[in-house]
């Protein structure tokens, strides 16, 4: 007699080798190809305006900022050191071979969530070298879109745009030179990224026939609430081969999903002076650097805008303004939410702006002065941020008309 | 787990290796699994023929929230569940009869050598009425929970829960009987 919980078990343990007719298994395979294929064309057809808008709309997009952010934590490691003694890598050990580094070649993969569910996804090919700088081949459905080079030698920076045969150059400054070609500012970007611990071993795995140990983690330090990391390392080099990142990031004015899928590393790679060169073909048209036009229509706004000599009521009123502003940054920097919202009633501030904002140190503010159009005060000022960036530029003031509450207009 | 989010990750970037991989990673479970439910392996091997064909079409809406053989497991017995009822239709219409002459159809047993207890599950297996053995096999060979089998098939989990029930009672009732005789 067979019981239930025997047959439930039979069945469950029923060892049965089928497999597709081999023929069948061929038209198949052969079908999906051809199936895959067509899908794909149609698909770029139809799709690849729509990515082109959103890529134009962001020239500096999240893309090279995930790379920065990716190889920080590529060649970091070490922060993972010591991560128990039944594991196969020796974290310390990665940190020895990653700061060993001196060229690596790397392929991502981004993936962003757009409404009506048609993700943007782009591949990226990445160089890295220390002695010449990066370049970032970027492909959307298999066609090469756009060449980044970042040229830290020549304090210069390229955008090569293949499909519309333009291209664009622009002055780095020292921030992004050194971004461009010193790991140190990427492990030191990553220690900040790191320091908050806890993270998941996630045992041992195989990728691509590698075996390979991994570790994850998540949270707001690491770039948001829902930032997620994982990085898995060949136990045999100590070396990364896959990483992984899902954040929620800003694109087109909402918060979507962000994946980075990072592989195919080869590190130490021989890379020549010439792969960073930017190879520009003469029928290709030279364009103007976005940021110097729109830091020209800047200084254009701010002509329009500019100090008219003050009465006596407003020359009484100037020290109150530099006041005002002192108190704003102070609130950002004593984390004083209540009052900063008091001077941006509009503006509802996510966390991870607060983090980044909240401990900032005020450098300079200068004399206010009165815009000729319009009644704001104008406020030149730098502070800096606890990550040790810095912002100098003018804010604009104006006072509430009831209330006599100092308001700032067009964020700061 | 991994392995498979980085083939669907490359699947939707255009890769048709990463395609491939995923067929001939998954074939096999969706053929065992089609096979058992509709005890035919030709249609079997159509089930999983048009579940990958329109996977490949699929690469620029694809979501996919659990893992990837779920997904794939379920296209399948949805699939089944359609070809079985198309061909009870067919039976009503008197159009079976005609069918079953020219059918060469092979049952899961003629794959196997000498299998003689994969010849005395089939059997059981097809005496069970559809949506009892699908239940059976979705939990059982296809590891799915009651309350997935209940969402993919739009009906209460004690109403699955029962399914599965009877289906194991009247396979026992099978399976003792054969025995006795």
């Amino acid at each position: 007699m067979k019981s239930a919980e025997n047959i439930e078990k039979l069945i469950k343990n029923l060892d049965w080798d089928i497999d597709i007719n081999p023929e069948k298994d061929r038209v198949i395979l052969g079908e999906l190809s051809e199936v895959h294929e067509k899908s794909k064309k149609m698909k770029s057809a139809l799709v690849e305006p729509k990515i082109r808008r959103t890529i134009m709309k962001n020239p500096m997009t999240k893309l090279a900022a995930a790379a920065v952010i990716v190889i920080a934590v590529t060649l970091g490691l070490f922060e993972f050191s010591g991560t128990g003694t039944t594991s196969g890598v020796v974290w310390a050990k990665v940190l020895e071979k990653t700061e060993q580094i001196s060229a690596l070649v790397y392929d991502m993969t981004v993936e962003i969530d757009q409404p009506g569910g048609e993700n943007l996804v782009v591949l990226l090919r990445n160089y890295v070298a220390r002695d010449y700088g990066t370049r970032a081949d970027t492909y959307i459905y298999g066609k090469l879109s756009k060449i980044m080079y970042i040229l830290p030698t020549q304090k210069v920076g390229y955008r090569v745009y293949v499909d519309r045969k333009t291209y664009y150059q622009y002055e780095l400054s020292d921030a992004e030179a050194a971004r461009g070609r010193d790991p140190e500012e990427l492990r030191t970007c990553l220690k900040n990224i790191m320091s908050g611990g806890g993270y998941t071993e996630l045992g041992r795995a195989e990728i691509n026939g590698v075996a390979v140990e991994g570790v994850e983690r998540n949270g707001p330090d690491l770039g948001g609430e829902d930032c997620f990391m994982r990085v898995w390392v060949d136990v045999e080099t100590n070396l990364p081969v896959q990483i992984i990142m899902e954040m929620l990031g800003k694109e087109g004015g909402q918060m979507r999903q962000h994946k980075y899928l990072m592989e195919n590393f080869k590190w130490n790679a021989s890379l020549d002076e010439k792969t960073f060169e930017p190879n520009i073909p003469d029928d290709y048209t030279l364009m103007e650097d976005p940021r110097a036009g729109r830091d020209r229509q800047e200084n254009s706004k701010t002509q329009q805008a500019s100090p008219q000599t003050l009465t006596e009521q407003e020359q009484a009123e100037q020290p109150k303004v530099k006041e005002a502003v002192r108190r704003f940054f102070n609130a950002f920097t004593e984390q004083d939410w209540d009052t900063v919202s008091k001077y941006l009633p509009d503006l509802k501030m996510s966390q991870r702006t607060k983090d980044i904002l909240a401990g900032l140190e005020t450098i300079y503010i200068g004399e206010p002065a009165k815009a000729t159009n319009g009644n704001k005060w104008l406020i030149p000022y730098e502070i800096k941020f606890k990550n040790g960036g810095s912002q100098k530029n003018t804010m604009r003031l104006t006072a509430d008309e009831n209330t006599g509450q100092f308001i700032v207009r067009g964020g700061f | 787990m991994l392995e498979d989010k980085v083939l669907i990750w490359k699947f939707k970037c255009g890769s048709s290796d990463a395609l491939c991989s995923i067929y001939q990673k998954y074939k096999k479970d969706l053929l065992k699994l089609a096979a058992i439910l509709l005890n035919d392996v030709s249609d079997a091997e159509d089930i999983v023929h048009d579940v990958f064909v329109s996977f490949a079409k699929s690469a620029e809406k694809l979501k996919l929230s659990g893992n990837l053989k779920s997904y794939l497991l379920t296209c399948t017995a949805n699939r089944a569940r359609n070809r079985n009822r198309a061909q009870r239709q067919r039976q009503t219409a008197g159009l079976d009869k005609a069918e079953t002459i020219v059918s060469n159809s092979k049952r899961p047993e003629e794959l196997s050598i000498c299998s003689e207890e994969l010849r005395r599950w089939s059997d059981a297996m097809g005496r069970l009425p559809y949506e009892q053995r699908e239940v059976v096999i979705l939990h059982l060979r296809a590891g799915m929970r009651f309350r997935q089998i209940a969402k993919l098939q739009g009906i209460s989990v004690n109403t699955i829960k029962g399914r599965y029930r009877y289906g194991l009672d009247k396979l026992r009732s099978i399976l003792n009987g054969e025995m006795k005789k």
